[in-house]
């Protein structure tokens, strides 16, 4: 980085002297400057963070974004010393200016030259961290109340009476009744646990919150009740907030500046606005054409194809260029420099020299993926029924502890060459549904008809032959393929169990025809392979084969996408949609997200609490929602669209508000 | 295409031919991964089964002769170990006795595991009205009093040989191993490969032999080591007690006569020092064993305790991050 340090340098001057002018004389409170980290491993080292420059300013919030595995953590954590060792800071600084520590530090308290004693210091009572899943870390056996407790006592010098006063101040800050401090963890929500984990940090009064993914896992609704109240937080307390996601569209509603990192380096940085109307790294530009959008004409996105590179490599030149629409030869030997976008406003840089803001995507990038049924619903017309559930119905539990009605009383359709999408939050019935119409469980009440005529999939006689027409694709990529077995083994296995009825023999041909039908080629590299060798995506498209070995009519899609990358995602719902053209399948896509229902399916239905409350068609349920339960849940999906012209986050929060009564006094 | 056809092709020729090597190879490999720990525990035991082996006819007395002695012989050069009261080497004493402690121990461990394996999956797998009547047998025999239920039975039929403490041994040792695979397997049987399994249409007896079982592997070796101890421990106490056939030698019985010879009140410690330190010994190899197993199952309780070597000095996990900043320092 030494060569980028002079037009980085400059453009950060700049950054300041234009906050200067806004936040007063103050500088950067935490000032990162080529920061370089590596883990030591036997197979050579993981070089996870390169030379990376991130100012936070007072009062602001810093949104850092990319794909998974692109170090993210790594940088934060390695920025105040929290990494394990086989992780080593190899270079740069890491300076904290901190109000408190001001008379003691007066150039700033220097944290990789920092003692034992000054860092735990730094992390208690200046820099608060949220971590990753934090909201599962919670001690399960103790109550909230002693949790928070505890956390105040240990950096605090504090009587009794007044760390209980603290601890039920911090747990109303967070927006929950300080009766629910008596609870055990596992008697809260997921997005309680989160406050809680938020209002810990909290405690000690920060001066920096770094928030690793806070609300993943989260659904939307939730999300955004918690966002909103850590932007009120910030504003009345007046901390910074590094916010990591790898939802670059959640960071255009919460951030006043957009990180994007690729592969351990910063490959454009821009205040929000800028990112908001398209940013200008081809990464960025992949990024954002990666989320399906809730309003405008239902596009085809561009995605990003392929996967990250190794980070153990030290090759020069541009790492994004193997999956770079607008590659040329001299990006094998570019100089990865963060400098200023010419014409974009101040602190605007990008790593990419050969880019322009706005310039288009090159033809060739948008040929990749070809608009696949996308937009263009065949309706129920001439493309006969397969399978209907009629008023299904489940019920878990009964004796003391009485009954759980998951499901209460669904009835769906699904016809050949048609996507009929399921949308809900966790925990309305989704996947239970999906499981009754597989036939993994054994429903409570309710029909299914295949072809007309009522079946019980759950029989004994009966399952292997109702499985050679209805198939399932697990959520999650990593746990569906057993870790033992190879690729060939799985396909075997599927082909040999339907080759009386498909007239296929498990052969290595039929193997490879199934892998190339999922786009797995070149198909010798990934016969043999074993699942933990393989991407997220690579695997979901093993799981996809495993499901079409059988030639089905019926596919159930249990989010099939949810446990990707953003930029995966796309490839894989188009690989879906492509698949269904081709062999005429019925397709139940099951997820929470709604952006992504109005991409791939041609009816919507709204599930909440086991129940359907609203269904029509995608294009026209998305834009004219009925349901007060439908508007809240589109209202609370991260749409870059709707804020282009907005302050961050407010616009959507008040929609919310309106409407969250309604369904609440419902 | 031709030549191709009558040649049988090169590389299955090689795993034809090179399968033993290859094999060899599979197991060099998973040695070099061990911990320590197993390693030590390994090649103790392995020392005890060339004992068993070997032991009878390395034995350089007839264990049984006697001569016309009446003190024990503390260890000398012609009786390494010592002897016992009536002028038996104690060394030969043990190398001839070892085999049946280690036979004890390992058909036990075989035919415990095998019912454990069966028990457990039957009833984690299947559940319902199944897992139920299979949990309520195992948690009945688990609560039995093994060693003074033992010694009622064999009270009866002092004498008998290995053949019925190996039988009482294993009817009694497999609960708990059951108890903690039918756990496992509960848990495996929501896991998404598992139901992925059923959705192909994989028949139950496929899903439980080729999905479930290679994943628990670990578990099965864990318990199978465990019911090995307890079964050895178990047997030589048992013979310590005279409850066995006193006529065929082991480690426990060689206890048995130092014992009721009085060696204690003697003063001829290596008349029990001896045979209860091959005990331990063995004892210990399974314990390391055991540990080896879970730290190999559970990489974390590894990582976590070594401290690093990174640049000139060694990192406590503890410690925050690192900073070389100079990188020749790191690789020197
Ligand atoms: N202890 C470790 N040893 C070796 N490599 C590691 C270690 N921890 C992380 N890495 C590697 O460092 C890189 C960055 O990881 P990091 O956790 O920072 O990613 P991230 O951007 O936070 O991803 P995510 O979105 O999944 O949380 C990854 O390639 C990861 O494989
Ligand atoms: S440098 Fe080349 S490969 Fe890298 S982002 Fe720019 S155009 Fe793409
Ligand atoms: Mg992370």
């Amino acid at each position: 980085m030494s060569t980028a340090s002079d037009p980085t340098a400059a453009a950060l001057t700049e950054v300041r002297s234009t906050d200067q002018l806004r936040t007063g004389p103050a500088g950067p409170v935490l000032e990162i400057r080529g920061l370089d980290i590596a883990y030591r491993s036997d197979l050579g080292d993981v070089r996870a963070v390169r030379g990376v420059d991130l100012a936070l300013h007072p009062g602001k919030v810093v949104g850092l974004c990319g794909e998974s595995g692109c170090g993210k953590s790594t940088l934060a954590y390695g920025a105040v010393r929290l990494l394990r060792p086989p992780a080593i800071v190899t270079g740069g600084s890491v300076v904290y200016h901190g109000k408190r520590l001001e008379d003691r530090h007066p150039g700033g308290f220097d944290v990789l030259a920092a003692s034992d004693a000054g860092l735990k210091e730094l992390r208690w009572r200046e820099i608060a961290i949220v971590f990753q899943s934090a909201m599962n870390s919670l001690n399960p056996v103790l109550r909230v109340e002693d949790q928070i407790m505890d956390g105040i006592r240990a950096h605090m010098k504090m009587g009794h009476e007044q760390v209980h006063e603290r601890a039920r101040e911090l747990i109303e800050m967070v927006g929950i009744e300080p009766e629910r401090l008596r609870a055990y963890p596992h008697e809260l929500s997921g997005g309680m646990r989160q406050r809680v984990m938020i209002a810990m940090a909290l405690s000690v009064d920060p001066e920096v919150v770094i928030m690793d993914e806070p609300t993943t896992g989260l659904d939307v609704i939730v999300q955004k009740e918690i966002l909103r109240e850590v932007l009120e937080l910030k504003a009345r307390l007046g901390f910074s907030v590094l916010f990591i996601t790898h939802d670059l569209s959640l960071l255009l509603e919460v951030a006043d500046q957009v990180v994007v990192m690729y592969a351990g380096q910063v490959v454009e940085t821009a205040p929000t606005i800028e990112v908001r109307t398209g940013g200008t790294h081809p990464y960025t530009r992949g990024l954002l054409g990666s989320f399906p959008r809730l309003r405008g004409p239902r596009v085809q996105l561009t995605g990003i194809p392929g996967a990250p590179p190794d980070l153990r490599s030290t090759a020069a030149g541009c790492p994004f260029q193997p999956r770079c629409a607008f590659a040329r030869d001299a990006c094998a030997t570019v100089d990865m420099v963060l400098a200023p976008v010419a014409g974009a406003a101040a602190g605007h840089l990008s790593a990419c020299p050969f880019v322009a803001p706005g310039e288009p995507l090159p033809a060739s990038a948008i040929a990749i993926n070809s608009p696949t049924g996308v937009g263009s619903d065949p309706g129920t017309e001439g493309s006969e029924l397969v399978l209907s559930g009629v008023d299904l119905r489940k019920d878990y539990g009964g004796g003391r502890r009485g009954v759980v009605s998951a499901v209460k009383g669904v009835s769906l359709d699904l016809h050949r060459g048609r996507v009929v999408a399921l949308v809900g939050e966790s925990g309305s019935g989704k996947s239970t549904i999906a499981k009754l119409l597989a036939g993994q469980e054994r429903r409570s009440g309710g029909h299914i008809l295949l072809d007309g005529k009522e079946i019980e999939p759950s029989r004994r006689g009966e399952f292997r032959r109702y499985k050679s027409e209805v198939q399932m694709v697990f959520q999650d990529p990593f746990a569906s393929l057993n870790p033992l077995h190879t690729v060939r083994y799985h396909l075997q296995r599927a082909l040999s169990v339907h080759s009386v009825r498909t007239g296929r023999k498990p052969t290595v041909t039929e193997i490879d025809r199934l892998l190339d039908q999922v786009k797995l080629n070149p198909v010798e590299k990934f016969r043999d392979a074993y699942p933990h060798e393989l991407s997220g995506g690579q695997r979901q498209r093993v799981s996809i084969a495993r499901a079409l070995a059988a030639e089905p009519r019926v596919l159930l899609a249990d989010e099939p996408v949810s446990m990707l990358d953003v930029s995966i995602r796309l490839e894989i719902l188009d690989l879906i949609a492509e698949l269904r053209t081709k062999f005429r399948l019925a397709i139940l896509y099951i997820t929470h997200d709604i952006a992504s229902a109005r991409y791939f399916a041609d009816e919507i239905l709204v599930m909440n609490r086991g129940e359907i409350v609203e269904r029509g068609p995608a294009e026209a349920l998305v834009q004219n929602p009925t349901h007060p339960y439908t508007q809240l849940l589109i209202a609370s999906s991260p749409d870059p669209d709707t804020f282009a012209s907005e302050v961050p986050g407010q616009a959507a929060m008040f929609v919310r508000d309106g409407l969250a009564k309604e369904v609440a006094s419902e | 295409m031709s030549t191709a056809t009558l040649t049988p092709s090169p590389t299955r020729a090689a795993t034809i031919g090179g399968w033993p090597l290859a094999f060899l190879r599979g197991v060099l490999a998973t040695w070099r991964r061990l911990p320590l720990k197993a390693k030590i525990g390994i090649t103790i035991l392995v020392l005890f089964i060339l004992v068993a082996i070997f032991g009878p006819a390395l034995a350089p007395y007839n264990p049984n002769t006697t001569t016309t002695q009446s003190v024990p012989e503390a260890p000398n050069i012609h009786h390494l170990f010592g002897t016992d009261s009536s002028g038996g080497d104690i060394l030969s004493q043990m190398l001839t006795g070892t085999r049946s402690t280690v036979i004890v121990g390992l058909v036990t461990g075989v035919v415990a595991t095998i019912l454990s394996v069966l028990v457990g999956i039957a009833a984690g797998y299947l559940g319902g009205y199944a897992d139920e009547g299979l949990s309520l047998f195992s948690n009945i025999v688990l609560v039995l009093p093994v060693l003074p239920l033992l010694i009622v039975i064999l009270a009866y039929e002092p004498h008998s040989g290995s053949t019925v403490t190996i039988a009482l041994l294993s009817a009694l040792g497999w609960p708990w191993g059951a108890r903690v695979i039918r756990a496992q397997t509960m848990s495996l049987r929501n896991r998404d490969f598992v139901l992925a399994a059923r959705e192909v249409g994989e028949p139950a007896w496929r899903i439980i032999v080729f999905e479930l079982m290679p994943n628990q592997i670990g578990l099965i070796a864990a318990s199978f080591v465990g019911t090995v101890l307890y079964a050895i421990l178990t047997s030589v106490a048992l013979a310590f007690l005279g409850l066995t056939n006193l006529s065929v030698w082991s480690l426990g019985v060689i206890l048995y006569w130092a014992q009721s010879g009085s060696a204690v009140e003697l003063g001829a410690w290596w008349w029990y020092v001896f045979p209860g330190m091959a005990v331990a010994f063995l004892g210990m190899s399974l314990v390391l064993i055991n540990f080896g197993l879970d730290e190999l199952s559970n990489p974390r309780l590894r990582a976590s305790r070594s401290m690093r070597k990174l640049g000139r000095r060694n990192w406590r996990p503890a410690d925050p991050t690192p900073v070389i900043l100079d990188y020749a320092e790191l690789n020197r």
